[in-house]
């Protein structure tokens, strides 16, 4: 699924069980709004096209492949 | 309805104390009994958001009554999260302004730092949504991301924000109720710890003890209720429509500025709700002194220092003051009233008040109340 980061974080101080930092962002898909974390801050950007993978309970934003990223995302 | 006078507020000092929440409230409570010289009400409500957790009491609102030998009063717990106290008053007065009852005590109080750090994080962050949870996101997380976003739509910095904790500061430098009587500057909160990007630890409001009290009642006194508000908003941060502005303060103020039948601009002053520092920027635009995205600019110049054009949070606001999170909404109207009757002190705005609005967030702006308060 693809969307695109509307706001995100770097959390230093994380809750028990986690650890840190957290990578953390809000993606704008075309159906609705998703918390996904990111790999690295370098992935970190508003407005940045991503490519959203779930895994378990989890969304994951990762990269779009270099064709990918010259398509528009879902408004 | 009929109406309501704000009659007796009373205070304990606020930061780490070693009494118990009771001994915190029944100390509050009693100030503000003495100060509206009543040793009878007809009803309290009692405002505070997780005191199970934080300090190991529950049935709360029956202890309190007890303790200050008002049974066999009607007692009553409120629970909004962080707007708790402004929710105990909310009630106060919709109790006194019904006639059901004449004079009406409001409590509010948190006792936090009896927990480790971690601890409070965690009980914190219950407030957040499961599937938000769930990834770790905190309070400071969520705000962050929220202040990120006003960043970027915007054109704020950090330096510009810092700049509501180093006037918060100030403001309480001399307070006898504030966490911190410590002035810092610019770049302190620059160099502080950061938390979540974009905020570090001096634009996050402390962990603090405390509790505030006020006595409403239809007997005329020199300050009365002209307007109060409440609003709501999705607790996942992922389903609200915007996220540089907070929808539940928009509807407390449109309904409490209706009800008062005035303006912004006719306001003299204001405490705003500054857990977060960006927060007491959001909340001045969303309150209508300033226009989305020009809060921050009338903070740069000064509109919102003791002696510019709209003085936000002369106490000192959450950050100096302190936040045990039950009370601050409570105490926010506590110095609204000192400040209308020229009994602020050191904090005291030297000039002719008229209207004070106080705004208090509940949890990541889901429960917001807007209050406004005439001097007459």
């Amino acid at each position: 699924m693809k969307g695109t980061i509307l706001t995100y974080t770097v959390l230093n101080i994380t809750p028990e069980g986690f650890g840190e930092p957290l990578y953390l962002c809000v993606v704008k898909t075309k159906d609705e709004n998703l918390l996904s974390y990111a790999r690295d801050k370098e992935m970190l950007k508003i407005g940045k096209k991503v490519n959203l993978q779930k895994q378990g309970d989890h969304y994951y934003a990762r990269p779009l492949k270099f064709k990918e990223y010259f398509k528009k995302p879902p408004e | 309805m009929q109406e309501v006078y704000i009659s007796g507020g009373g205070m304990t000092k606020f930061g780490k104390r070693k009494e118990t929440l009771v001994d915190l409230m029944v100390e509050s409570a009693r100030k503000a009994l003495q100060d509206a010289g009543k040793d009878k009400v007809d009803a309290l409500y009692v405002g505070t958001m997780n005191p199970e957790e934080f300090a190991a009491e529950s049935n709360i609102a029956s202890v309190v009554a007890d303790r200050l030998g008002l049974v066999p009063v009607p007692a009553t717990r409120i629970e909004t999260a962080s707007s708790s106290g402004a929710a105990a008053f909310d009630e106060a007065i919709y109790a006194a302004a019904s006639g059901y009852f004449n004079s009406v005590l409001a409590i509010a109080g948190e006792k936090m730092t009896s927990v480790s750090t971690d601890r409070v994080s965690k009980i914190l962050a219950e407030v957040i949504a499961p599937e938000e949870r769930k990834y770790g996101a905190t309070m400071p997380a969520l705000a962050a991301m929220i202040i990120r976003r006003y960043i970027y739509k915007y054109g704020m910095k950090e330096k510009d924000f810092a700049e509501v904790a180093v006037k918060n500061h100030k403001n309480a430098v001399r307070s006898p109720y504030a966490h911190f009587n410590k002035l810092i500057s610019v770049k302190d909160v620059l160099r502080s710890k950061v938390i979540a990007d974009p905020l570090k630890l001096y634009d996050c409001s402390p962990i603090s003890d405390g509790a505030a009290s006020m006595v409403v009642t239809s007997e005329k006194s020199r300050v009365k209720l002209r307007g109060l508000g409440q609003g709501s908003e999705h607790v996942p941060l992922t389903r609200r429509k915007k996220f540089t502005t907070f929808q539940s303060t928009k509807i407390a103020a449109e309904r409490a500025y209706k009800m008062a039948g005035i303006y912004p601009e006719d306001i003299s002053f204001a405490e705003i709700h500054d857990a977060f520092t960006p927060f007491e920027i959001i909340g001045s635009e969303d309150v209508g002194f300033f226009e989305p995205g020009m809060g921050w600019i009338g903070l740069k110049e000064g509109e919102t220092s003791k002696t510019g054009r709209i003085p936000i949070n002369p106490s000192g606001g959450l950050k100096a003051r302190g936040h045990p999170v039950g009370a601050s909404g409570l105490a926010q109207v506590v110095e609204a009233v000192w400040q209308l009757r020229g009994e602020a002190e050191d904090r005291q705005i030297e000039r002719e008040l008229k209207y004070a609005l106080t705004q208090s967030i509940g949890g990541l702006a889901t429960n917001n109340m807007v209050i406004i308060l005439e001097a007459v």
